[in-house]
């Protein structure tokens, strides 16, 4: 982590975890901190940009006066003439615009980290009270960076509050589509989770806004991490920071309009959460992960032993009330969360009838769901593989070398690696 | 539906499909150990989607003030 000059850090007294914060969410205590006060900087880490950088950064200057916006560049290379022209244009925007470039490509985080530094160590003058971090594909309205802000700074709790994620291209095909009704599902969860074990579990990268003083607490970002957003609101949370999202703070991106690179942003995701959890201080920072990959464990063992029971026969007879009862509590589960989805769709803006027809007939999101899930079996995997790699040493002989290599190779090829850090085009 | 995508969202048909499967086959097998594990689980995913959707009332109530805008 980096060490940067505090200025008047100081973590918020937030009460221990609460059990009863399971049902009934912590609110929070309005700041008399005027959020209209709040001095802005956002950093728009990049590489190899086009023109959706530059209608952002147009926009952003445009909409938010007064707010200074550093464009980091990730040593893009110079051959790349449209980025280059499209750096020229960014930088004549505004002369609220400043570009920096990171001296080797660092990917995502390294650009960003870049970007503190430059804010606190040679940037003349305060450090502002917020800073904004943006993918540099994001869509954003007016009034989507005030209203952060404005909830941002509206509570002495909070470190961080991330923007509402909306699909940009999601009418391309079906599984833009998908993807925007599992993002309408995020934004969802994101909002049952607010003052629930200090709120949702990932501030996102496209556009979250940062208590400057919670950035410098916990130092800046980690570099080579596969998702460095979910490692920082982890680490805020360990340190006491509460996090949440603005519900009316929209911002739209690009997903991914193929499975293959659909597949490897989610194994990025997917292992990256469980590195997550396997370096935190304080699992309860996780709280929402534990309990996904608890239930999915509980459900593994149960279907074992459903499995060896079809197999070796069955045991003792049981009250026929049971089998009931497990129908009943499936069907009831099914039907509100069905009710449920259905509801989600009235807060759906961009929706259209082929969007209904893929929530009501349940079907293709069934199929999705499904095979995502897939993603987080070969993370399993893949974590039992580099847990066992790690036993392999100089010692070791040459074939074991040879296996760890070939097992390497083996779930690159299926999306998997532990070195890669975020690019905003995946 | 099994749903662990991301490691972050439990679907509340997460378990639905594979409950009802399990609930007829125990109709018909009568298996103690299954029935008990099933039911705990199934009673652990209501509790889960029933807390879930608690939270998220409370917070939309909260925010309700906030949702009345207009994407300009």
């Amino acid at each position: 982590m980096l060490k940067f000059p505090m200025f008047k850090t100081r973590v918020p007294k937030t009460r221990k975890f609460e059990i009863s914060n399971f049902v009934v969410p912590k609110k929070y205590e309005k700041s008399s901190f005027g959020a209209e006060k709040a001095t802005v900087c956002a950093l728009i880490p990049t590489y190899k940009p086009g023109f959706l950088t530059l209608r952002l950064v147009g926009d952003f200057a445009r909409w938010n006066p007064g707010i200074e916006i550093f464009v980091i560049d990730d040593c893009t290379p110079s051959g790349t003439e449209g980025s280059q022209m499209v750096f020229k244009r960014v930088a004549a925007v505004s002369d609220r615009v400043t570009l920096l470039r990171t001296p080797v490509n660092t990917l995502k985080a390294g650009a960003l980290n870049r970007g503190l530094r430059y804010i606190f160590e040679e940037r003349k003058g305060k450090p502002p009270d917020v800073i904004l971090t943006l993918d540099d594909d994001v869509v954003i309205t007016p009034s989507t960076v005030k209203n952060l802000v404005t909830e941002l700074m509206s509570y002495d709790e909070l470190g961080a509050v991330c923007s509402q994620c909306r699909v940009l291209n999601k009418n391309k095909n079906l599984l833009t589509r998908l993807q925007g009704l599992e993002y309408l599902g995020f934004n969802a969860t994101r909002l049952a989770d607010e003052g629930f074990f200090r709120g949702p579990l990932v501030m996102h990268g496209m556009l979250t806004a940062f208590r400057t003083a919670a950035i410098q607490k916990v130092g800046g970002f980690a570099e080579k991490h596969l998702i460095e957003d979910y490692e920082i609101t982890a680490r805020l949370k360990t340190a006491g920071w509460s996090v949440k999202s603005a519900v009316n703070s929209d911002a739209w991106t690009v997903v991914p309009e193929t499975l293959g690179m659909l597949w490897r942003q989610r194994t990025r995701w997917s292992y990256g959460g469980i590195t997550v959890i396997d370096r935190v201080k304080r699992l309860p920072s996780v709280m929402q992960d534990l309990i996904g990959h608890g239930t999915f464990w509980a459900t593994i063992f149960t279907i074992d032993i459903l499995i060896f029971s079809i197999l070796f026969g069955g045991g003792s007879s049981i009250s026929p009330k049971i089998p009931y009862w497990i129908i009943a509590l499936s069907l009831f589960q099914f039907g509100v969360w069905y009710v449920f989805q259905l509801w989600l769709m009235g807060l759906y803006k961009e929706k259209d009838a082929i969007d209904w027809l893929i929530r009501v007939s349940i079907i293709p999101e069934f199929i999705y769901a499904n095979t995502l899930t897939l993603v987080l079996v070969g993370s399993y995997f893949f974590l039992f593989f580099n847990t066992l790699a790690c036993s392999v040493t100089n010692r070791s002989s040459r074939a074991a070398w040879r296996i760890v290599e070939r097992g390497e190779a083996a779930f690159r090829a299926f999306g998997y690696t532990k070195s890669w850090g975020t690019r905003t085009n995946y | 539906m099994l749903n662990f995508n991301g490691g972050t969202a439990v679907s509340g048909t997460s378990i639905a499909s594979l409950g009802l499967y399990v609930g007829s086959l125990l109709l018909r097998l009568g298996d103690v150990a299954i029935a008990i594990c099933f039911l705990v689980l199934t009673a652990l995913y209501c509790l889960i989607v029933i807390t879930t959707l608690c939270r998220y009332i409370i917070n939309y109530r909260r925010n309700k003030h906030l949702l009345a805008y207009k994407i300009n």
